[in-house]
């Protein structure tokens, strides 16, 4: 026999929390003392009137107060989870169990318990998330998936299984898996299921050709199939079919192996020389291009000894990279390749070490790239700077004619008179021997000062290779003066240097173009010092020697440059100058650059403008900057 | 009447020419037809001498620094005395003669020149023969 009473504290202890509360006002009548336990606040502390809003989560409220209110609709009974607020703030999950009646009052009132249910929400939350994972796997994978009870009828695809057959679950749930393989395969569908069925371990049953998969359309995809159990709820076993589409992986495959054929026709295709050769430096493969430079059928290299083929010169010209490259690393040069009959061009050469597959060198590329056509543009390039360097000279000295001639004219007319004088005093009665003899000393003397004007001059004007010689600025800065000096006179301008410096301005480069240079630079500072009237102007020349650099500044006391952005200067066509072409800055600036050095202009802090060379010092490399070919 | 007949031009000339070879060339030159020179390698030189008084012609180069032949000439145009001048050049100048007449000098040469020329020049300025 049941026994009805319940014990005496039943009510009072254990995890239910018994409570009466007014259906309509919502306020609580009465609580158990449980209710510390489960909300961390004692009987005494609660505040009847808004117990429920306190202490239920606001979000939750809703669902609490409708299931209440709906519960005399359905028989009074009802059972509501929601989450509660403890007062240490802790959030725990509680399922009210309760039912709507009327107290011994008259009051409608809702009578129940509450119950903590936190850990099974949280299991419950944990295992949505899983299934929700699970789902989104099968849904998003790879490979076709079809999920079908034991006799293989059809439960669920995933996204790539309607691709696959091109049908939707919608139309296929509840029909036989066989449908989606063509019909003379159906019968072995089923023998792979009974045999997965009586061993479930072999899970992979076809991986390879020969099964297929039948789209909507008629077309068949190659596919390999396995298959794995599934334990459904209610004791029901279930079968994941897998299918992994063949065609498209064969696909993949075949694109990324390179066919032995296709490395031919791409070494053919190149513009160079290629061969492969073994360690024993026996070829292996050449391509067209080499077999043709070497004057041989491909079929009658592929297998000779290297040495025998390009014979022993080149063979010894190749061999230290070789070696290097036997040794594991590349060696990359230019150099100068010839064939058998002895013709040759500049070539780019790289000698590879090739790798087996567990890294040991087990031979080596020789790669040939035929430079000729860029060496010539180089020259091309060159010839055109140096060209166009000599334009630069020829324009200089059109603009320096009158001054040229007036250096020239000079010793000239001291030449003529000394010539007439010592023909008088000889043709004397008494000839003065003396006087003739000083006259022809000082003819001599003259003819060599008009001699180095010319030779100036014509250096000038010279064409040819371009030197490099370590030159002393000090005396380039010497002969531009002399060259300039009836042009500073004329112009009213005084030329002054600065001291000379401790140490030797020296550096390394073409004197003429060196000179043209400061030539340029010069009649410029002496066309803007010039005065139109008033005291002449002034133009120096300063060198200081510095740690790495030689640096020579060419000052004048003109009006400056103004607001104008100084390169703008060095831009061709430009010229500060009236009767200048304006590509003397141009010029000079590629001379300088060519140099390794720069040019620059800028106002001086008292007036007028300063020019700056900046060369390196001693023996640096000079691009090749020859005058002409 | 013959140049010896003449009343033979003894100088003296001053040569004025920054060039120490024409300077000296000349003087020779000069020299070998008995005309007396003194020399100066720059205009304010010459103008700040005696010579300035003293010689019956200049022989004036153009092109020199800081004073010029022609303000040479312009300073010897606004003396007390006139001194014939000659004016030289060694540039090659277009409007030289042009600019020499204007300017005021007696006649003028361009570098280089024959001993003929030069003393045409001399004859001319100074209105006196030179005994060649």
């Amino acid at each position: 026999m049941v026994r009805r009473d319940p014990p005496p504290d039943f009510l009072s202890s254990g995890p239910l929390v018994p409570f009466e509360t007014d259906r309509a006002s919502g306020e609580l009548l009465w609580v158990g003392a449980q209710v510390e336990n489960l909300l961390g606040l004692s009987a005494e502390e609660v505040d009847p009137a808004n117990f429920w809003s306190t202490v239920v989560v606001p979000d939750d409220a809703r669902s609490m107060t409708s299931a209440r209110a709906r519960a005399p609709l359905t028989g009074g009974g009802y059972t509501v989870d929601y989450r509660v607020e403890r007062a240490d703030g802790r959030v725990l999950w509680v399922s009210e169990i309760g039912s709507a009646l009327e107290n011994e009052d008259g009051v409608p009132v809702v009578r129940g318990y509450l119950v903590d249910v936190t850990d099974r929400k949280r299991q419950e939350v944990a295992l949505w998330k899983s299934e929700e994972r699970l789902r989104a796997l099968l849904r998003h994978a790879p490979d076709a998936l079809v999920l079908t009870d034991e006799s293989g009828n059809i439960l669920n695809l995933n996204d790539q299984a309607e691709l696959l057959i091109g049908y939707p679950l919608s139309e296929v749930a509840g029909s036989s898996i066989e449908h989606i393989v063509p019909v003379q395969l159906r019968a072995r569908l089923t023998e792979l299921r009974s045999a997965f069925e009586r061993d479930p371990e072999r899970r992979t049953l076809i991986d390879g050709h020969g099964f297929a998969v039948e789209h909507r359309d008629g077309s068949l995809t190659s596919v390999a199939l396995s298959m794995s159990l599934v334990r459904a709820p209610h004791g029901a076993t279930q079968i994941m079919h897998s299918f992994r589409d063949l065609t498209a992986q064969e696909r993949a495959r075949a694109q990324e192996r390179i066919r032995p054929d296709e490395v031919h026709r791409v070494a053919n295709a190149m513009p160079a020389l290629v061969s492969a050769a073994s360690v024993d430096h026996r070829y292996r493969f050449v391509n067209d291009a080499y077999a043709d430079w070497l004057g041989w059928e491909r079929r009658q290299i592929e297998g000779r000894s290297m040495r025998e083929v390009m014979g022993e010169r080149l063979f010894a010209y190749l061999q230290e990279s070789i070696e290097e490259a036997l040794n594991g690393s590349a060696a990359h040069f230019r150099g100068e390749m010839f064939g058998p009959s002895g013709d040759s061009f500049p070539a780019d050469i790289s000698v590879v070490p090739q790798f087996d597959d567990v890294g040991h060198v087990h031979g080596y590329y020789v790669v040939i790239f035929d430079v000729t056509r860029e060496v010539q543009a180089g020259e091309a390039d060159r010839r055109q700077r140096a060209e166009l360097a000599h334009v630069g000279r020829l324009a200089t000295l059109g603009e320096l004619a009158a001054s040229l001639a007036h250096e020239l004219n000079q010793p000239l007319s001291a030449i003529v008179s000394n010539a007439e004088a010592a023909s008088r005093f000889l043709g004397r009665e008494d000839p003065d021997v003396a006087e003739a003899r000083g006259a022809l000393m000082d003819i001599a003397s003259d003819g060599k000062r008009a001699g180095d004007v010319i030779a100036s001059m014509r250096q000038l004007l010279e064409r040819g290779e371009a030197r490099r010689e370590t030159l002393d600025l000090g005396a380039v800065v010497d002969e531009v003066f002399a060259l300039l000096n009836s042009e500073a006179i004329s112009r009213r301008v005084r030329l002054t240097q600065g001291d000379e410096p401790a140490e030797a301005p020296e550096v390394r480069g073409d004197a003429i173009q060196m000179k043209q240079v400061l030539l340029n630079l010069v009649i410029n500072a002496i066309e803007a010092a010039s005065p139109a009237q008033g005291p002449p102007g002034l133009v120096r020349v300063e060198t200081t020697v510095m740690t790495e650099h030689v640096e020579l500044a060419v000052r004048d006391d003109g009006s400056g440059l103004g607001d104008r952005d100084p390169e703008e200067l060095f831009a061709p066509f430009m010229s500060r100058r009236t009767g200048g072409l304006g590509m003397g800055l141009a010029i000079s600036r590629t001379i300088v650059e060519a140099h390794g050095g720069s040019l620059t202009a800028a106002n001086a802090a008292e007036s007028g403008a300063v020019f700056l060379v900046r060369l390196p010092r001693g023996a640096g490399e000079v691009e090749e900057l020859a005058h002409d070919g | 009447m013959t140049a010896e007949e003449r009343a033979a031009f003894t100088g003296p000339v001053a040569v004025v020419d920054d060039d120490p070879s024409v300077r000296s060339a000349l003087v020779r030159l000069l020299g070998s037809v008995d005309i007396r020179c003194v020399s100066h390698p720059s205009g304010s030189d010459f103008l700040s001498s005696p010579d300035l008084h003293e010689v019956d012609c200049l022989l004036l180069d153009v092109h020199m620094p800081g004073l010029s032949g022609l303000e040479v000439l312009d300073e010897i145009q606004h003396a007390a005395t006139k001194i014939p001048v000659v004016l030289m050049t060694a540039r090659y100048e277009s409007d030289f003669a042009a600019r020499a007449i204007e300017a005021g000098a007696s006649a003028f040469l361009r570098k280089p020149f024959a001993d003929g020329e030069l003393f045409a020049a001399i004859e001319e300025a100074t209105g006196s023969a030179v005994l060649r």
